[in-house]
């Protein structure tokens, strides 16, 4: 007989790009267990859904960046991720990552709509996604930020919008380490 | 016609610019768009917070764990100050970092952890400083360099070092330093012409002609002459010390070209310069691992000194 908080369905959204950088800036390894780590959020609850997005670099000016992107989207699809990539645009010379965003707020909100969670944690700290939060409260689902907090900038927009916060740690994140 | 977005052409420049009438214009991009996006180790990170939370954390440790003198004055601006951290047996190779920050932003306070691994070694470490851009400019940052070198010749003692084995070692434009102080004569300041016994540019930067076309020239304010005399690949001397050229092999490609064409050059005048691309690493990640002692890349500047 399932249990009160087994009967608690959730579906991790990752925002590999901003999770990255919260990876290698702390300088840890990226080579995780991702889906270790979503359980572990979890707690008891069950798991119905892991998405994850990213815009791959430009292979033009990052080769070996972009082919180690493509192995992490590649990892995740091998621990059960539905992955989901974009390409990094350049205009006038500058970085312009677009649609992971959207790509995400489609995600959470087509599968809270299809109600195949009760719970969705979002591992990001991107400000675009808060919408993306608020649409999916709107429809009667909890919403948990998962994500590393910073002191050279704690602001995090999706902690304020959220149900819940998960505080993901550098000790933590290290024993998914593959 | 190329046209910058100085509203310059290149052949403008080529007329007006003697020093570049010698070194030809630069013809491995077609225009700014081109070359921003090589160039660009701040603006394509997601979130940069994480990476200087961990500069900040880790120099902090790297304070309260090791012994150390901090704001020693070295030159005239209040910038030029190191930070030292003497070894603890007597006459110990001294290394000296330079840290990064497309010459215009940081201070040795947040890189000090890139010293760490090296103290730990046996090294007397000197985190050496600069004032930024558009301040002052690169000649400037390269003359506060020198000095840095010169207060480690004559202090060594103090710090246990050994003024026969003098480092210098530095990070993207601390690398770019590295060349500078590489090519220098030292006769001219009053020092041995060889005091510096090798030489490691981290991620560096040793042909500055595309930085006069690209999105830091507002602040790097470069003149033809400033990049013709501030880029190391134009001045590779008949002598001088081996040289470790280290990058990340997740760097761009126009760092690639930086290192290797700087090693093509130097063995091309016969002298010693090895390379070290560092796999699974980036511009910045790989100075993360100088922290630790057994890191690939500490020790590579542990057996290249050896060597050297």
């Amino acid at each position: 007989m399932a249990t009160e908080e087994q009967n608690i369905r959730v579906s991790a959204f990752i925002d590999v790009g901003w999770l990255l950088d919260g990876l290698r800036g702390q300088g840890l390894p990226w080579r995780i267990d991702y889906t270790g780590l979503v359980d572990h959020i979890a707690g008891g609850r069950t798991v119905t859904g892991k998405y994850a997005c990213l815009a791959t670099y430009p292979g033009e000016c990052y080769p070996k960046k972009e082919t180690a992107q493509r192995e992490l989207l590649q990892l995740m699809a091998g621990q059960g991720f539905n992955t989901s990539a974009t390409r990094m645009q350049v205009r006038g010379g500058m970085y312009l990552d677009q649609g992971v965003d959207v790509i995400l707020a489609l995600e959470m909100f087509e599968q809270g709509i299809n109600n195949s969670y009760d719970t969705a944690v979002v591992l990001s700290r991107r400000p675009t996604l808060r919408p993306a939060i608020e649409a999916v409260q709107r429809q009667g689902k909890t919403v948990e930020n998962a994500f590393f907090e910073y002191q050279a900038d704690p602001s995090n927009e999706l902690k304020d919008a959220a149900d819940s916060f998960f505080p993901l740690t550098d000790s933590l994140v290290a024993e998914f380490a593959l | 016609m190329l046209v910058f977005w100085t509203g310059r052409t290149i052949e403008d420049d080529t007329r007006d610019n003697h020093q570049e009438a010698t070194v030809s214009p630069y013809d491995n991009f077609m225009d700014q768009a081109q070359i921003d996006p090589q160039l660009d180790i701040e603006n394509h990170l997601w979130d940069i917070i994480p990476y200087f939370d961990t500069f900040i954390h880790r120099s902090s440790r790297t304070l309260e764990l090791l012994e150390h003198q901090a704001d020693i004055p070295v030159g005239a601006r209040d910038e030029e100050r190191i930070d030292v951290f003497p070894a603890r047996k007597k006459d110990s190779p001294i290394i000296i970092f330079i840290h990064g920050g497309w010459w215009r932003l940081g201070t040795r306070k947040l890189f000090n952890f890139c010293i760490k691994g090296l103290a730990d070694l046996g090294f007397a470490c000197i985190s050496s400083d600069y004032a930024l851009c558009p301040k002052v400019g690169i000649p400037d940052i390269t003359a506060a360099s020198r000095l840095a070198v010169a207060w480690a010749y004559r202090n060594a003692e103090s710090i246990n070092g050994d003024t026969d084995r003098i480092f210098v070692t530095g990070h993207s434009a601390g690398g770019h330093q590295v060349g500078m102080l590489a090519i220098t004569n030292w006769e001219d300041y009053g020092l041995p012409a060889d005091v510096i016994r090798g030489g490691i540019p981290i991620s560096g930067l040793f042909d500055l002609r595309p930085f006069r076309y690209c999105w830091l020239q507002a602040k790097l304010q470069l003149t033809g002459d400033t990049v013709f005399n501030e880029s190391p690949l134009f001045h590779i001397p008949d002598s001088g010390p081996p040289l470790l050229v280290a990058l990340g092999a997740e760097e761009s490609v126009e760092f690639h070209r930086q290192s290797e064409e700087f090693v093509a050059a130097w063995r091309g005048k016969g002298l010693r310069a090895d390379y070290l691309d560092v796999e699974g690493e980036d511009h910045t990640t790989n100075i993360f691992r100088l922290f630790y002692s057994e890191s690939e890349i500490s020790q590579a500047i542990l057996h290249f000194a050896e060597s050297c």
